[in-house]
């Protein structure tokens, strides 16, 4: 069985990865699929956590399907955002979307 | 031969190269491309972690649903990124398009880092607690029974309100994009 720390290490890998996507682009879609990868990597934890377990196995399971669950929505909302503002202002950019900037 | 470590090392392999393209490559076209391979990988991790609902479900809702979702607003919304053509550029260009970022530099890698130290920091506290078996006990019979057991007793609330949540948030999404004048 390969140990608790592998599974770990991977997901802070992927983890980091997502986040380094999330700062470096300012494409609003890339931004959402770079948050998606962060979530994959908490999902990973969640199960692997589980997995190793001694008191419940299933419990770590259950949240990683909210997690999907919540995910889902959040890129459905994310994108169709940024639908709109690409159609309404005609902006590509996360930096120039400043409508609230005071 | 271990063949487990073996398949742990592919998927490793697969996982984060595919993630590390996602961010990196140039058009967002494949970068939808390699997030699905990414999600592919993921669920061959549930899979070794004997998680097999999670990883049917992976399968569905993120390569299926999610990716295609992607795929969808990226073709509704991008100007160009069809065209297929080579970016001519020389190696220094290269590098710093891949690892610098085009308002802060090499900031978000710095910053990715940091996350990743500050976590394996962290994780060797929780591993070193004894909290976690290093052998694992026997896998759940049957994981999808289990789940469904506890989802739909001590987890009911939570799982309404969460239907609840995405409900609101297909109508949302529904709204959002129609267009304006036909409301």
């Amino acid at each position: 069985m390969i140990p608790l720390h592998y599974y770990l290490i991977v997901a802070v890998i992927l983890f980091s990865i997502g986040i380094w996507g999330a700062l470096k682009h300012t494409n609003p879609i890339r931004v959402l699929i770079s948050i998606e990868l962060m979530l994959n990597a908490v999902n990973l934890n969640l199960i692997a956590f589980a997995r190793f377990s001694q008191v419940d196995m299933v419990l770590g399971q259950v949240f990683a399907i909210f997690v999907i669950a919540v995910a889902a929505a959040e890129v459905a909302i994310g994108l169709a955002i940024v639908l709109m503002i690409v159609r309404e202002r005609n902006i590509y950019d996360i930096n120039k979307i400043n409508l609230l900037k005071g | 031969m271990n063949w487990e470590l073996l398949g742990f090392a592919f998927l490793t392999g697969m996982l984060l190269y595919s993630a590390f393209k996602v961010v990196t490559t140039t058009y967002i076209t494949h970068a939808a491309i390699y997030l699905a391979f990414t999600f592919v990988a993921l669920a061959g991790f549930f899979l070794m972690l004997s998680a097999n609902f999670l990883a049917a479900v992976q399968i569905l809702v993120y390569a299926g649903a999610v990716v295609a979702l992607v795929v969808f607003a990226i073709m509704l919304s991008q100007r160009q990124d069809y065209s297929g053509k080579p970016i001519e550029e020389t190696r220094t260009e290269k590098i710093e398009r891949t690892f610098g970022s085009q308002y802060w530099g090499a900031l978000p890698l710095v910053i990715a880092a940091g996350v990743a130290a500050i976590m394996i920091v962290i994780y060797r506290q929780v591993v070193a607690a004894g909290y976690w078996t290093s052998e694992p006990g026997p896998a759940l019979e049957d994981s999808t029974v289990a789940i469904a057991n506890e989802l739909f007793t001590k987890y009911l609330i939570p799982f309404e309100v969460v239907s609840l949540v995405l409900l609101a948030a297909m109508i949302g999404a529904i709204i959002l994009t129609k267009r304006e004048g036909q409301r």
